[in-house]
C-alpha cells in the first residue's frame, strides 16, 4: 500500500520534474544560456559540496533576511574539477564571488597568487568564539584569509549496542582499548572500520596512532621538521602493521567510508564492524541508514599510546574564502562577516545538523554535543588533519604510500621511504620558494 | 547497386544471405551443442550485471544489507522510492533533461554538418578531398584528455563556459567526425545515376543532397542518432568540466556524484541513480537497434569512389 | 556588361563545394583541433593549475622517462591493448560467427550488445560492486561453487586489478566489435566461398583459408578501433579505482587527467597526453591505410 502511494508521489513528482527541467533548459537555450540570470543581486558562491546545496539555499537566504547580502550556491559534483575551476578563473573577474576551499597548504597556493581577500577584520569581531587552532588553519603572515565554512572532529565512532551486548565500555587508556579490540574480534566481531576506497582514508588511523604517540612529532612531521624514516614513525607503522595482523581492522578493499559505494553502513549497523576512526561528516550516512545519534551510535577520542600524550583532537576545517577579484568583494566580505557570526552559525548548524564551531553555538546533535563538551572540559589541543596539514604533493604520495601499506603491512621502510623522497624534494621547494 | 536502392532492409539482421557455411550436418552435433552450450554461459555472464542494475535498486538498504547480492527484492515496489531518492539528491532531474537536449541536439547538428561536409567531399568539385576528410577526421584519433585544459580556458575566456550553447556546440563538434565518416562512406556507395534525372530537373547541389541523397541515408542516420546520443548522453569527462550549473550539467557528472565524497546514499539509491541514467540509452538502443546491422550494412557494400 | 556578373557566378560556384565544409571544419577547428593543437605547446611548458608557465623544453619528456608511475602506467596500458585485442576482437569474431547462423541469434546480439549503451560510469558502478571482495557476485559464486581459494581482492591486487578493469571493458565493448564482424560476414563476397566449400573445404579449413582472408579489412578496422578506445579508456577506471590503489591500475589516460587534474601539473601532464596521442596516431595509420584501400567499410 505504501508502497503504491509512494509510486503515484514519484510519478507526479517526475512530472513536475519534466515540466521544470524542460522549462529550465528552454530558458537556458533562449537567454544564449546565461546561467547566473535570476538571483536579483544574490552573490555567487560556489562549493564542491554537492548534497549541501539545500542547507546553503536556506542559510543563503536567512542572510539575505538579516540585512546581509545572501547568496546562491552552485554545486561541483567532482572535487579536482572544482579545485581547476577555482583556480583558472582566481585572478580573473569570472571567478565566483565567494567559495568553499581546503584549509593549510592546499590554501597557501591561493593566498600566494593573492585570489584570497584578507578578511582579518571578521576574525577581529568574532575571534574570540572560535578555537585558536581553527584561526591558525586560516592564518597567513598574520593575516585571515577565510571563515570557517565547516569543522568536524575526527573521534572514533561506536556501534552502541554492540558495546552493550559484548559488555564494553568506552575505553580510556590504550590497555582499554587493545582489551576492546580482542573482546569484539573473539567475538567475531571485527572492531576498527578501514578503507582506502576513495584514496584519501589511507591517512586516518596514520595520522591518529601518531598523535596519540605524541602531537609534537606529529606536527614536526607535518611541518618538515621530523622525517617519516625517523625511528618514532618506524615505531608508529610497525604498531599498526601489527594490529592490522591482529586483525583488528576491516579488509580495507571490501569497506567504503563517507564515499564511493559508501557502503560502511551495511557493517556498521548491524554490528559486524563495531567501531570507526572517522571525520565527523560520516554522521549523516549513519543517520541516512537508520542509525540514531546517542542511541545507536556514540563517539569517543581515541585513548593515547603514550600516556603523557595529553589531550588531542584530529580536526579538519574548510574555509569559506572571498576572492579578491570578484566583481562583488565588498558585498561578499559582509555576507562572509555574517556567516561567521552568532547569527551566521546558529542558522547553519540548525540547517545542515553539523558540529559547530562556534562555542557559543551548540552543536545539532548529541553526540556533537558530547565532543563539543570532552574537547571543551579537556581543553583540548586541535590538529589540523594530515590532508590540509602538510604540502599537498607530498600528501598525494603518502595516502598512495600509506594505501600499500594497508593492503600489505609488512616492512614499513620501503613504504616511509617513498613518502620520504617526495617530502626532501616538497619541502626544498618550499624553501627555494619562501 | 540492389542494396542502395533499397532505403531500409527490413528484413531481420544475418538471417539471410549470410555466406559464411552452413551448419553442416556432417561436423557431428557434439561440436554444435559444445558451441550452444558455450554461449548460453556468456549470455549469462552477460546477463548477470545486468540484472544486478536492474534488482538491487528493488532493495531497501536494510534488506541490501542483509542479504547476499543474488537474493531477489522483497518489495521490488521499492524500485520508486530508490529511484526518487536518487532523482531528488543528485539535481538529477534538470541535468536529466540538460542530457537529453544535448544528445538530441549534437546527434542532429552533427549529422547534418557531416552530411554537408560528405556531400562536399563525395560529389562536389574540391581540391584536397582527402585533406579535408584527415583534418575533420583527426579529431576522434586524440585521446581525449588532450582537448580538455585548453578547452577549459577557452570556455572560460569566452563565456560559453557552464552555458547550455557552450556544451551543446561542443558536444556537436565532438560527433561530427564520425558522422563524416558514416556518411562520406554511405554516399559514396550510392551510384551517380541515380542523381541523373534530378540533374535534368535542374536541381541544385543543394536541391540534389535533400531530395535524392539524404532520404535514402535514413538507415545510416538512424545508426548515426543511436551512437552519438548514446555517447553525448554517457560522456562524463566533459560535463564534468565545462559545466557546473543545474540546467547546464548534463546527467553523468551528477550521477556520479551521488557517489561524491560527501554523499550519503547507500548502493541501491547509487544504483538506482545509475538505472535511471541507463535507461533512456537501452530504449533508444531497443528503438533503432535493428537499424544497426542494416545500416551499417548498407555503408558498407560499396567498393571503390 | 555580362562577364563581371559571369565570372562571379563562377567564382561563387567555385566556392559552393567549400561552403559545404565549413561548418563542420569549423566546429572541429574550434572545439577539437585548436585545443589539441595548444596541449602540445603546453607539453613543452611548466604550467601549474595558477599560472601558465614558461617553456621548458624536453624537461617534461626526460620527467616522464625516469617516473616510475609513468612506467606502471605503460605497462597498464600494454595489458589493456592487449586484453582487448584478445578478449574483444577475438570473442567478438567468435561470437559473430556463431550467432550468425543461431536462430535465437538476434535475441543473442542484442543482449551483448546492450552493455555497449551503458555508459562508462555506470558500467563502472555495476563491476564495482561485482567486484566487491566481501559480498560481491563474484566472490559469492566463486564461493558457492567451491573456488574460494582462487578469490582475491579483486580491485586492490595488482595487476588482478587491471584485469578485472579489463573484463569489465570486454563486458561494454564486445558487442560493437561483434556487431562490426557481423557486417563483415555478411558483405563477404559468395563466390570465393562456393567455390571452396565445393571443393570440399568445410569448418575451420573453410574459416582459416577463406572466410577468415576475405574478412581482413573489416578484421583490420574493429581492430584499429578497439585499440584506440582502449587506449583512451578513463571514465570506468576512474570510477572503479581512481587509478589506485597506490597508483597500481592507471593506465596513460588515467596519469594524464591525474598529473593535469589532481596535482595540477598541467604541462606534465600534456606532455603524458603527447606520448598517448602519438601512439595512438601510428596505429591509427594502420587503421586509415587499411581503410582507404579498397573496401569502403562501416
Amino acid at each position: 500500500m505504501t508502497s503504491e502511494i509512494s509510486r503515484k508521489k514519484f510519478l507526479q513528482v517526475g512530472g513536475g520534474a519534466i515540466a521544470a527541467g524542460s522549462l529550465a533548459s528552454f530558458l537556458a537555450a533562449c537567454g544564449g544560456g546565461s546561467s547566473s540570470s535570476d538571483g536579483g543581486g544574490m552573490l555567487r558562491f560556489s562549493n564542491d559540496k554537492i548534497n549541501w546545496e539545500e542547507w546553503f539555499v536556506e542559510t543563503g537566504r536567512l542572510a539575505r533576511e538579516a540585512g546581509a547580502v545572501g547568496w546562491r550556491p552552485t554545486q561541483y559534483s567532482d572535487t579536482t574539477t572544482y579545485q581547476a575551476a577555482i583556480k583558472t578563473t582566481g585572478n580573473t573577474p569570472k571567478v565566483p564571488d565567494m567559495f568553499s576551499w581546503w584549509s593549510g597548504w592546499l590554501m597557501k597556493e591561493l593566498v600566494d597568487t593573492s585570489m584570497l581577500a584578507d578578511v582579518s577584520s571578521i576574525w577581529e569581531r568574532e575571534g574570540s568564539a572560535y578555537s585558536d587552532g581553527l584561526k591558525d588553519a586560516f592564518t597567513f603572515d598574520g593575516k585571515q584569509y577565510g571563515v570557517p565554512l565547516n569543522v568536524a572532529y575526527w573521534p572514533t565512532f561506536y556501534n552502541k549496542r554492540v558495546f552493550r551486548e559484548q559488555g564494553l565500555e568506552v575505553p580510556t587508556t590504550w590497555d582499554d582499548f587493545i582489551a576492546v579490540c580482542e573482546r569484539l574480534k573473539g567475538a567475531g566481531i571485527t572492531p576498527l572500520g578501514a578503507t582506502i576506497e576513495g584514496r584519501f582514508p589511507s591517512f586516518v588511523y596514520f595520522q591518529e596512532f601518531i598523535v596519540r604517540t605524541s602531537p609534537q612529532l606529529y606536527r614536526d612531521l607535518m611541518e618538515g621538521r621530523a622525517k617519516y624514516t625517523d625511528p618514532e614513525i618506524v615505531d608508529v607503522l610497525r604498531l599498526w602493521g601489527d594490529l592490522i595482523r591482529r586483525g583488528y581492522f576491516s579488509d580495507p578493499a571490501s569497506v567504503s567510508i563517507g564515499t564511493g559505494a559508501n557502503n560502511f553502513p551495511q557493517y556498521f549497523k548491524p554490528g559486524r564492524i563495531a567501531m570507526v576512526t572517522f571525520g565527523g561528516w560520516l554522521e549523516p550516512t549513519l543517520m541516512e541508514a537508520g542509525m540514531r545519534p546517542g542511541e545507536d551510535f556514540g563517539a569517543f577520542v581515541m585513548p593515547n599510546i603514550e600516556a603523557d600524550a595529553g589531550n588531542n583532537l584530529i580536526y579538519e576545517t574548510g574555509p569559506l574564502c572571498v576572492a579578491q577579484n570578484g566583481q562583488r568583494r565588498d558585498d561578499a566580505l559582509e555576507a562572509a562577516g555574517w556567516w561567521a557570526s552568532r547569527e551566521g552559525q546558529s542558522a547553519w548548524i540548525d540547517a545542515s545538523g553539523f558540529a559547530s564551531a562556534r562555542a557559543d553555538v551548540p552543536s545539532a546533535n548529541p553526540v556533537d554535543q558530547e565532543i563539543d563538551r570532552t574537547i571543551a572540559d579537556g581543553r583540548f589541543q586541535l590538529l589540523n588533519r594530515y590532508w590540509e596539514a602538510t604540502p599537498h604533493e607530498i600528501v598525494e604520495v603518502g595516502v598512495d604510500q600509506l594505501a600499500k601499506f594497508m593492503l600489505e603491512p609488512g616492512d614499513p621502510k620501503p613504504i616511509l621511504d617513498a613518502i620520504q623522497k617526495q617530502a626532501d624534494t616538497s619541502w626544498a621547494a618550499v624553501e627555494a620558494g619562501s | 547497386m540492389e542494396a542502395a536502392s533499397v532505403p531500409t532492409p527490413r528484413r531481420a539482421p544475418g538471417s539471410a544471405g549470410a555466406p559464411a557455411p552452413r551448419r553442416s550436418r556432417s561436423a557431428g552435433a557434439i561440436a554444435f551443442s559444445a558451441t550452444k552450450v558455450g554461449v548460453l554461459v556468456m549470455a549469462v555472464a552477460w546477463i548477470v550485471p545486468l540484472a544486478l542494475l536492474a534488482v538491487t535498486p528493488m532493495k531497501s538498504f536494510e534488506e541490501y544489507s542483509s542479504t547476499s547480492q543474488w537474493a531477489l527484492p522483497s518489495d521490488p515496489l521499492q524500485l520508486f522510492d530508490n529511484m526518487k531518492q536518487a532523482w531528488d539528491s543528485a539535481g538529477l532531474g534538470s541535468a536529466f533533461f540538460a542530457s537529453l537536449s544535448y544528445g538530441l541536439v549534437g546527434a542532429l547538428v552533427a549529422i547534418l554538418c557531416g552530411a554537408l561536409g560528405a556531400y562536399a567531399i563525395t560529389r562536389l568539385p574540391l581540391k584536397g578531398r582527402f585533406f579535408w576528410f584527415l583534418l575533420v577526421f583527426s579529431g576522434t584519433l586524440f585521446p581525449f584528455q588532450m582537448y580538455l585544459i585548453p578547452l577549459f580556458q577557452l570556455y572560460t575566456d569566452t563565456n560559453l563556459y557552464d552555458t547550455w550553447i557552450g556544451m551543446a556546440m561542443f558536444y556537436s563538434a565532438i560527433a561530427v567526425p564520425f558522422c563524416l565518416f558514416v556518411m562520406r562512406g554511405f554516399f559514396s556507395t550510392i551510384p551517380p545515376e541515380i542523381e541523373d534525372a534530378a540533374k535534368l530537373d535542374g536541381a541544385s547541389s543543394w536541391g540534389i543532397l535533400w531530395r535524392v541523397l539524404m532520404p535514402l541515408a535514413r538507415g545510416p542516420i538512424a545508426v548515426l542518432i543511436l551512437f552519438q546520443f548514446t555517447w553525448i548522453w554517457n560522456d562524463f569527462m566533459f560535463g564534468l568540466v565545462l559545466s557546473t550549473s543545474d540546467g547546464v550539467r548534463p546527467i553523468m557528472p551528477a550521477l556520479v556524484g551521488l557517489q561524491g565524497a560527501s554523499s550519503t546514499a547507500g548502493p541501491p539509491v547509487v544504483l538506482a541513480g545509475a538505472l535511471i541514467g541507463s535507461l533512456p540509452t537501452i530504449a533508444l538502443f531497443l528503438l533503432l537497434g535493428r537499424y544497426l546491422l542494416s545500416g551499417l550494412t548498407l555503408t558498407a557494400t560499396g567498393k571503390d569512389e | 556588361m555580362p562577364p563581371p556578373a559571369g565570372a562571379r557566378r563562377r567564382a561563387l560556384r567555385r566556392w559552393t563545394p567549400y561552403l559545404y565544409l565549413l561548418p563542420m571544419v569549423l566546429l572541429v577547428g574550434v572545439f577539437l583541433i585548436y585545443p589539441a593543437v595548444k596541449t602540445v605547446w603546453v607539453a613543452f611548458t611548466d604550467a601549474t593549475g595558477t599560472s601558465a608557465g614558461s617553456f621548458v623544453g624536453l624537461d617534461n619528456f626526460t620527467r616522464l622517462v625516469e617516473d616510475p608511475a609513468f612506467r606502471t602506467s605503460v605497462r597498464n596500458t600494454i595489458y589493456w591493448v592487449i586484453g582487448a585485442l584478445v578478449l574483444q576482437v577475438g570473442l567478438g569474431l567468435l561470437l559473430a560467427l556463431i550467432l550468425s547462423n543461431m536462430r535465437a541469434g538476434d535475441w543473442l546480439k542484442r543482449l551483448f550488445y546492450l552493455p555497449a549503451t551503458l555508459s562508462g560510469a555506470a558500467v563502472g558502478v555495476i563491476w564495482f560492486y561485482v567486484f566487491n571482495p566481501d559480498q560481491g557476485l563474484l566472490t559469492s559464486f566463486m564461493g558457492t561453487i567451491g573456488l574460494e581459494s582462487l578469490t582475491t581482492r579483486w580491485l586492490a591486487d595488482p595487476p588482478v586489478n587491471t584485469f578485472a578493469m579489463i573484463f569489465a571493458a570486454t563486458w561494454q565493448g564486445l558487442g560493437p566489435a561483434m556487431i562490426l564482424f557481423l557486417v563483415g560476414l555478411q558483405n563477404l563476397p559468395r563466390e570465393p566461398i562456393e567455390a571452396a566449400r565445393v571443393d570440399g573445404a568445410r569448418g575451420l579449413r573453410l574459416f582459416w583459408h577463406v572466410t577468415l582472408p576475405l574478412l581482413r579489412p573489416m578484421s583490420a578496422v574493429v581492430v584499429a578501433i578497439t585499440l584506440i578506445n582502449n587506449f583512451k579508456v578513463f571514465d570506468l577506471i576512474w570510477v572503479m579505482t581512481q587509478g589506485g590503489p597506490y597508483r597500481s591500475s592507471e593506465t596513460l589516460a588515467v596519469s594524464m587527467y591525474r598529473e593535469s587534474f589532481v596535482t595540477f601539473s598541467v604541462g606534465y601532464g600534456a606532455s603524458i597526453a603527447v606520448v598517448l596521442t602519438l601512439i595512438v596516431t601510428i596505429l591509427s595509420v594502420f587503421y586509415l591505410r587499411s581503410m582507404f584501400r579498397k573496401v569502403e567499410v562501416y
